[in-house]
């Protein structure tokens, strides 16, 4: 029984070293997908017809192929025209691109599920677009897209998971070698707990939000 | 001096005429209310003038400065930062109040004042305060919208228009979304304004307080000003068929209330 606890734990301090690359990756795309999605979903209902049509181009190639192709794509596919980007470059390159394409189409709707008369209402007080967009019709926009960004937010933890297929260590891979090494289930288990951790912190994390802009409502 | 001049105004929404050579003026510490069947252009007219709708001709001047010039729908002779400038001088509340739901009352009522004007945020909040005041609010400033009543909601949005010191008012049906026993207090606050020589532009179906505050009544129908009388004229000795089969109409539905 000693012997099984010591084995826990030391394969928990193995897991959780390649958990380390995970929470980058993870920080790294949420850092600058949430705020790409916002400025492409301004760009994708203005007026500009061109703006909207090379926006729409965009969503529909990365949220219309697997995300794992992409991945290959950035990492071998480059490769050939000579762009040697390292694999945690490639990796957090691929998944800005693929979930800015998401949150895009999230804020996107949002924002046109703001009642007109806010516009209205703003341009009767001679605010610029600008001003509306910043102070009047985002903030509102961002109390509405927090469900459907929360769920984003917990399927990017898994998807972390598909950077093995170009080499990287990360708490699946740690996992899979220590099952690898010991033929037991337990790495699996561990890794799935570490797993329920991260998400259950996320869920956390955004009900506090979700809260905390509902006080108007 | 004039503040608002109507010249020949056009408009059409598909093959339907909305306005239909508009012609009138508003003269300083004037109240016009504008009253009419559904769909005969009172809105839209309304909204014409600071810019939430385009004429497709006509001359449009306030306070003596041309705010929109158009020919059969060619290119407005005024151009855009131009018409910012002069739409600062109006104000204007709407049907369905169209308050900031994230912003409390008085967040609702000094934002413009900070982010267009640049108004200092201790100065706009004085201001606000006075406002919320002068609309019997001040208790409801920390409340957001959402727990406050239609009445209230309404006048709120009142205070939040005259934070930007508009030199006119323009009221689209202020009480139509309102619960009977709550117009009350939102036309109080309009005939105080009145009081106070506020020029002001309202539409509105509530012909009792139309002739109470009124100094004249424009009567249109589809798209055209058939009538610009005193309340009185209108009221009491209507000329024109179509204003006599109205007047009927509303005092009747009205009386059953």
């Amino acid at each position: 029984m000693e012997n099984y606890i010591q084995y826990v734990l030391d394969s928990s301090v193995f897991i959780l070293k390649g958990s380390v690359l995970t929470l980058q990756l993870y920080f790294v795309t949420i850092l600058f997908s949430i705020p790409l999605g916002i400025i492409l979903a301004l760009m994708k209902i203005s007026k500009y017809r061109f703006l909207r049509i090379a926006i729409g181009f965009y969503t529909w190639v990365f949220r219309g192929t697997p995300l794992l192709l992409q991945l290959f794509f950035t990492y071998y596919g480059l490769a050939i025209f000579g762009i040697n980007l390292p694999a945690f470059t490639a990796a957090a390159l691929t998944f800005i691109i693929n979930y800015s394409a998401y949150l895009t189409e999230i804020y996107r709707a949002g924002i046109e599920s703001v009642d007109k008369g806010q516009y209205e209402a703003s341009k009767a007080l001679n605010m610029n677009y600008y001003q509306t967009m910043k102070r009047i019709i985002l903030p509102q926009v961002v109390r509405r897209t927090i469900p459907p960004t929360c769920n984003e937010a917990i399927t990017l933890v898994k998807d972390t998971a598909l950077v093995v297929v170009i080499g990287m260590g990360d708490l699946l891979r740690s996992a899979k070698e220590l099952f690898a090494r010991d033929f037991a289930i337990t790495p699996f288990a561990i890794a799935a707990v570490v797993y329920l951790l991260m998400t259950t912190v996320i869920v956390y994390f955004f009900r506090k939000l979700e809260i905390k802009y509902s006080i108007y409502e | 001096m004039k503040m608002l001049q109507a010249r020949n105004l056009y408009k059409s929404f598909g093959t339907h005429r909305v306005l239909d050579n508009v012609n009138f003026e508003v003269n300083k510490g004037e109240v016009i209310v504008i009253i009419g069947p559904s769909g005969s252009g009172k809105s839209t007219l309304l909204r014409c003038f600071n810019g939430l709708e385009e004429i497709e001709s006509g001359v449009i001047t306030i306070e003596n400065e041309t705010f929109a010039c158009k020919e059969n729908g060619k290119k407005d002779r005024i151009n855009t930062k131009e018409k910012k400038d002069i739409a600062k001088k109006l104000g204007m509340v709407f049907q369905h109040f169209n308050l900031f739901p994230h912003k409390t009352v008085l967040e609702n009522v000094i934002e413009a004042p900070i982010t267009v004007l640049g108004v200092k945020k201790s100065d706009a909040v004085i201001m606000a305060e006075t406002l919320l005041e002068k609309v019997g609010l001040s208790d409801k400033k920390n409340a957001y919208p959402s727990k406050i009543s239609g009445g209230q909601k309404q006048r709120v949005a009142i205070a939040r228009a005259l934070g930007m010191n508009p030199d006119i008012m323009l009221f689209d049906e202020p009480t139509s979304s309102l619960d009977p026993e709550l117009v009350g207090e939102v036309q109080k606050v309009i005939i105080d304004l009145a009081r106070e020589k506020m020029t002001m532009l309202i539409v509105t179906h509530e012909m009792r307080f139309a002739e109470e505050v009124a100094d004249r009544i424009i009567f249109m129908d589809e798209g055209k000003i058939i009538a610009d009388e005193k309340p009185d004229k209108i009221f009491n000795n209507p000329e024109h068929p179509r204003i006599i089969t109205f007047i009927d109409k509303i005092s009747m539905r009205q009386s059953n209330k």
